[in-house]
């Protein structure tokens, strides 16, 4: 007796634990999806413990990747490392080879912090590369016994005789032999000078060495110019005052042409910076205003300079732009204050105090720390953490000027070919392409479905209705894959031959079922026994079978003899429409398989549910058949039929693999059926297995998933309530 | 007016509804039939082409117009008018491909030659052509001579030869046998070449195991909540809202499982599982940190459970409350009462649950590409070495097969009608199971009526 009731109780506890587990799990699955989506909306943090040695400060300087050792270059050309855990000296080097009395009066770090771009006292101007070398001491890898040393340095000369004249503003950019790109260098003077020097790779096949065949020109300005930006392919920008001016080489090299002219927001220009990609430039100017430029053609003018955006915040005083190595994030400096500014999305991420006694400073290369050189020979590194500045709203659903495209777009592109590539996360195109995709499937379904459970319902039978009914719910368990693959091997193909087929096929079935009723109609009463509302089902496949199958095969040479081509074809050309195979009606009619039966069982089951008394008492009272299915039993059923239709709706909107194999996949925000789209649910299976763990993309794909599971459940939760009551309601 | 008048005017009225309700019903009545119809049309076109993939087709030796010839199975006429022909031979061909499409003017003479020969080969496809020696021997390796369509002499090493057919010479139950015999070698070899010939053995075993391990995680626990919710919970808010979250769960899109199981599962779980019990390291190559067999299954018994719970709810429900209140009068516990009594009358909703859950775990491909799956991998990840069943391995999977060879393979056209007999047999499989379930659904629902 004991032990029975000892059983009960265990039992009673496993199965509530289990129970309660199972119920909680699955709460869980939204939980997760919130917790991996939420960094998103975090905040940049910045603080924290700083590494500090004390050490000589230079003109430039930055740390290597690891943020293990810092490095500077001071005025007479040498450079220093020193190791940030110990503080010692690691190695001390002269690259440039500088001459006697000759200095250092201008250096920048490049974006990717492996180049300072230079000029001497004596008018010389390059590039010096650096590399670092990561050794591990007692051959075990660890952070600790990690070693840094300079690898291989360089110095690439764009002028290296000696010149009068020293440049106030550089830029430049290393070619590359192998894939014959040319170095670009521009040099600004004090006299209004601005000369562009373009360096030509010759590879000589004998020596196995490359030679750079150098080339300038130049143009004067009637201000003094203050600051340059390289832009791709030897075009750039050049401020003077309030005035940018964007300029390329044209007539091949010959000479340098004026592309346009436009006033900063904000007067003086003080500083600028290109971005990583060389894309786009930051300009600061006198009152503290901090805009971003583009030198590209936008809405079919010709390329010239443009001023995309201000940012929000101000920072008076600013005299210098850091950009980030990572991605198209940049810090504005004053001498008072920083701002953390978002290239693509134009969003003032956030800004912070700084100290006075800053030499220099930059975003460390994988941008974990803030780098600091203080002028009483201090070097500090404070741990900072931007979060996931590129996912902003307005990246995610606004219109935005993309780096290269020709104008303002909803885009989802979100990896290039190269890591200066910058993302395109509009989840837009996204949300279009899945309603465009439910829109075609519920076109065709929710007609046939609800019409045909009507008929079953009502009208069919004993047998007929017990076979018909468990067939078509068979037809909601066939895979989806199986629908994707008919789709978009079969369907997509054989719907461009005879795209007139879906005007024609539902055409002539309608005029076949009209006349096969209409002669129905005029039937005498008596006559009506083996054709009547229960079998007129069994008349019409076969009918529809036949006239399908006519109407299929004839349709591409109908097609041909009204208008010379495939309907498709003449479509495109006479409304000037794209035609793509695998579009929006081949998901449409192919989804339609899988949705239909949905929503045929649940509007079924609904239109069963009514109860007979109503029926026989509208019968009674001399309706027809036809008035009482409409008038009698269709209103107590409607708020089921619209639960199944909502039922359908979800199931549309999660659809996965139909979506990915019967569309292109193209993430366009076009409504055109005959086009293809991308939907929230094919971007997750194509794009998350490549999205590396924890990044922005992976969170980003995390918020459509999170996304498409809310629009779901909604959805679902309004089918069950409208259900629910219209029960209550009956 | 008259009583006759208005006799006339209802009768007319009546005969107008009587033609607008005709057409009515026959309108939706056609709704209806369409679907049928539709189905009917998909049904046929996979089971034709996936039929059609077996048979062996007689070889036809095209010369054309310029002086080429070819020995080609005739696929279809293309509404172009051209024909679609396997031409085979695919590393003679530009860009190896299968297929040809050539207008029928251009073909001189159209013959079906006897002594034409169709040879399966390890590699490169099947060869069209004739045998010329068939006990050739050439730089020591044994094999057989053949003669390519155009009079290229061609030696064939013995290891690289299957099969070699005459298709010309078959009769008609020849061809048959063949037929049969083609489908047997489809369902138990491996697939060869990127999956453009061979079988699907592989993914059907993939497919197999990766329900298998789901059914023995889903049922346990789906069956332990719907006994929770339908015998133990009282009906408070909390089992409203579970009960109304599981039916949502239902609905919720497969392919968010997949983004649950390749973050949480896979990321999550399987990193730590890596990180605790096997010590990998950072840079290290993962085991159960990667997509593989058992974190598919894992995601697919996650997305079964709602499938489990809503047949077993039914199924408890169709026990009747005499047989509850009879076991607990003459003493039974609670729990004896379940076991004896309840889970037993329930057993016909809790296998429909099982097969519901099987036939959906089966047909679904979203979840499994994120979590497992695997477009080539011929190897079984069970082998007679322990551990037997290599969880932490990639497998393939005959839904995501369809979706492999038909749309990432680089040959899709040579690989088009095995693709057809893959997907008609993974809707026979399907189909079979969810006809099972609605027999034992039906059996449920009719004991649930009869009271």
């Amino acid at each position: 007796m004991d032990r029975r009731r000892i059983a009960d109780r265990v039992a009673a506890q496993v199965v509530s634990l289990g129970g309660i587990g199972v119920v909680l799990a699955v709460f869980f699955i939204a939980f997760y999806l919130i917790k991996e989506a939420a960094p998103l909306a975090a905040d940049p943090e910045y603080g924290g413990d700083p590494i500090r040695i004390e050490a000589p400060v230079g003109l430039v300087g930055g740390a290597e990747k690891f943020t293990d050792a810092s490095w500077r270059l001071f005025e007479d050309g040498r450079l220093q490392l020193h190791d940030l855990r110990t503080g010692a000296q690691l190695e001390e080097l002269e690259p440039l080879g500088l001459a006697e009395g000759e200095t250092v009066i201008l250096a920048e770090l490049s974006v990717d912090q492996a180049q300072v771009r230079f000029a001497t006292s004596a008018g010389r101007i390059g590039i010096l590369s650096l590399s670092f070398v990561t050794s591990f001491e007692g051959g075990v890898a660890n952070a600790d016994t990690r070693r840094q040393a300079f690898g291989e340095l360089s110095t690439f000369w764009f002028v290296e005789e000696a010149q009068e004249a020293v440049p106030v503003a550089i830029d430049a950019v290393l070619g590359d032999a192998e894939a014959r790109t040319n170095a670009w260098m521009v040099a600004a003077y004090a006299d209004g000078r601005v000369a562009l020097t373009r360096g030509q790779p010759r590879y000589n096949a004998l020596e196995d060495a490359t030679t750079w065949r150098m080339r300038s020109q130049e143009i004067t300005l009637d201000a003094a110019p203050a600051c340059v930006v390289l832009f791709e392919r030897g075009r750039f920008l050049v401020t003077a005052a309030d005035q940018v001016y964007g300029y390329e080489p044209a007539d091949k090299f010959a000479e340098l042409t004026l592309l346009g002219q436009v006033a900063a927001p904000g007067g003086e220009v003080r500083v600028a910076h290109e971005l990583i990609g060389r894309g786009s430039a930051i300009v600061g100017t006198e009152d503290g205003t901090i805009s971003r430029w583009l030198l590209q053609p936008v809405q079919e003018q010709p390329i010239a300079p443009i001023l995309l955006q201000e940012y929000e915040v101000r920072v008076p005083g600013v005299f210098a732009i850091l950009p980030s190595a990572r991605e198209r994030v940049f810090l504005a400096r004053g001498p008072e204050q920083a701002l953390v500014g978002q290239g693509t999305s134009g969003v003032s991420l956030t800004t912070f105090e700084l100290d006075a006694d800053i030499a220099w400073m930059n975003i460390a290369p994988r941008e974990d720390y803030l780098i600091f050189a203080r002028t009483g020979g201090a070097f500090e590194a404070v741990p900072l953490d931007l979060g996931f500045p590129e996912v902003t709203s307005s990246a995610l659903f606004s219109k935005l000027t993309y780096e290269g495209l020709p104008e303002p777009a909803y885009t989802w592109q979100s990896t290039g070919g190269s890591d200066e590539y910058e993302p395109k996360i509009s989840l837009v195109p996204l949300i279009i392409g899945t309603i465009k995709g439910t829109i075609w499937a519920l076109l065709p379904s929710i007609p046939l479905a609800v019409a045909g459970a009507l008929y079953c319902a009502r009208f069919l039978r004993g047998r007929s209705r017990e076979t018909i009914k468990p067939f078509v719910e068979l037809l909601a368990g066939i895979p989806s894959v199986i629908l994707g693959f008919v789709g978009g091997l079969y369907l997509a193909p054989a719907l461009q031959d005879r795209l007139l087929a879906l005007f024609l096929l539902p055409l002539v079935l309608a005029v076949a079922t009209m006349g096969l009723g209409a002669f129905w109609a005029r039937m005498p009463l008596r006559r009506r026994k083996t054709l009547h509302e229960g079998t007129a089902v069994f008349a019409l496949v076969p009918l529809y079978l036949v006239l399908g199958a006519i109407v299929l095969w004839l349709s591409p040479s109908i097609e041909l003899a009204i208008f010379d081509a495939s309907f498709s074809r003449w479509a495109v050309a006479y409304f000037d429409i794209p035609y793509e195979q695998k579009n929006a009606v081949v998901v449409g009619l192919a989804m339609g398989f899988a949705v239909t039966p949905l929503i045929f069982t649940l509007a079924e089951d609904a239109y069963r549910n009514v109860p007979q008394t109503l029926a026989d008492a509208s019968l009674a009272l001399g309706a027809t058949p036809w008035q009482t299915a409409l008038r009698v039993i269709e209103p107590p059923a409607r708020p089921g039929v619209i639960a199944a239709i909502m039922l359908g709706l979800g199931r549309a909107v999660g659809e996965t693999m139909i979506v990915l194999m019967a569309t292109g996949g193209t993430a366009i925000t076009d409504w055109n059926p005959l086009q293809g789209f991308r939907a929230l649910s094919a971007n997750l299976a194509t794009e998350l297995p490549e999205a590396p763990k924890g990044d922005s993309l992976y969170r980003t794909l995390f918020l459509s998933s999170l996304l498409l599971f809310s629009l779901t459940f909604v959805i679902n939760t309004l089918a069950e309530v409208i259900r629910v009551r219209g029960r209550k309601d009956l | 007016m008259s009583s006759k008048e208005s006799n006339d005017s209802v009768g007319r009225e009546r005969a107008h509804a009587d033609v607008r309700g005709g057409i009515g019903v026959f309108f939706s009545g056609g709704a209806l039939s369409f679907v049928l119809v539709a189905a009917i049309a998909l049904f046929g076109l996979l089971f034709m082409r996936g039929a059609q993939s077996f048979w062996p087709r007689p070889l036809h030796e095209w010369t054309m117009d310029n002086g080429q010839v070819f020995l080609v199975e005739e696929f279809e006429t293309k509404s172009d008018g051209s024909i679609r022909a396997r031409i085979a031979n695919r590393e003679f061909q530009p860009g190896r491909l299968d297929f040809v499409a050539e207008q029928p003017e251009l073909i001189k003479s159209r013959t079906q030659p006897e002594n034409a020969v169709r040879i399966e080969r390890i590699e490169n496809g099947p060869f069209h052509g004739y045998l010329v020696e068939e006990e050739a021997e050439q730089d020591g390796v044994a094999g057989m001579l053949v003669k390519r369509p155009n009079g290229e002499e061609l030696f064939l090493p013995e290891e690289a030869v299957l099969r070699v057919q005459y298709p010309n010479q078959l009769s008609f139950f020849g061809r048959l046998g063949t037929w049969i015999a083609n489908f047997g070698r489809f369902v138990i070899e491996k697939p060869r070449e990127a999956n453009t010939e061979g079988g699907v053995l592989s993914p059907l075993v993939g497919t197999a195991l990766m329900v298998f391990l789901m059914t023995l995680m889903v049922m346990p626990f789906g069956v332990l909540a719907a006994v929770y919710l339908n015998e133990y919970a009282r009906d408070t808010w909390f089992t409203r809202v579970a009960r109304v979250a599981v039916n949502n769960l239902a609905g919720v899109p497969s392919i968010v499982y997949g983004v649950f199981g390749l973050g949480f599962l896979i990321y999550g779980l399987g990193d730590t599982i890596d990180h605790v019990l096997f010590g990998v390291g950072e840079g290290d190559a993962s085991i159960f940190g990667n997509p593989g067999l058992l974190w598919a299954s894992v995601t697919m018994a996650l997305l079964t459970v709602p499938v489990v719970v809503v047949a077993t709810e039914e199924g408890l429900r169709a026990v009747p409350r005499e047989q509850r209140d009879g076991a607990l009068a003459l003493g039974a516990t609670r729990w004896e009462m379940l076991w004896r009594v309840i889970l037993p009358g329930a057993k016909p909703g809790i296998l429909t649950g099982a097969i519901l859950a099987i036939s959906r775990a089966a047909g679904e491909v979203a979840p499994l590409m994120l979590t497992g799956v695997v477009g080539f991998e011929p190897d079984l990840p069970i082998s007679t070495e322990a551990p037997f069943i290599h969880l932490q391995e990639r497998f393939m999977h005959l839904g995501f097969h369809i979706y492999a060879v038909g749309f990432q393979s680089p040959n899709v056209e040579a690989a088009e009608p095995l693709v057809y007999a893959t997907a008609s047999l993974l809707l026979v499989l399907v189909i079979s199971l969810n006809l099972v379930a609605i027999r034992w659904r039906t059996k449920v629902r009719r004991s649930l009526q009869g009271r």
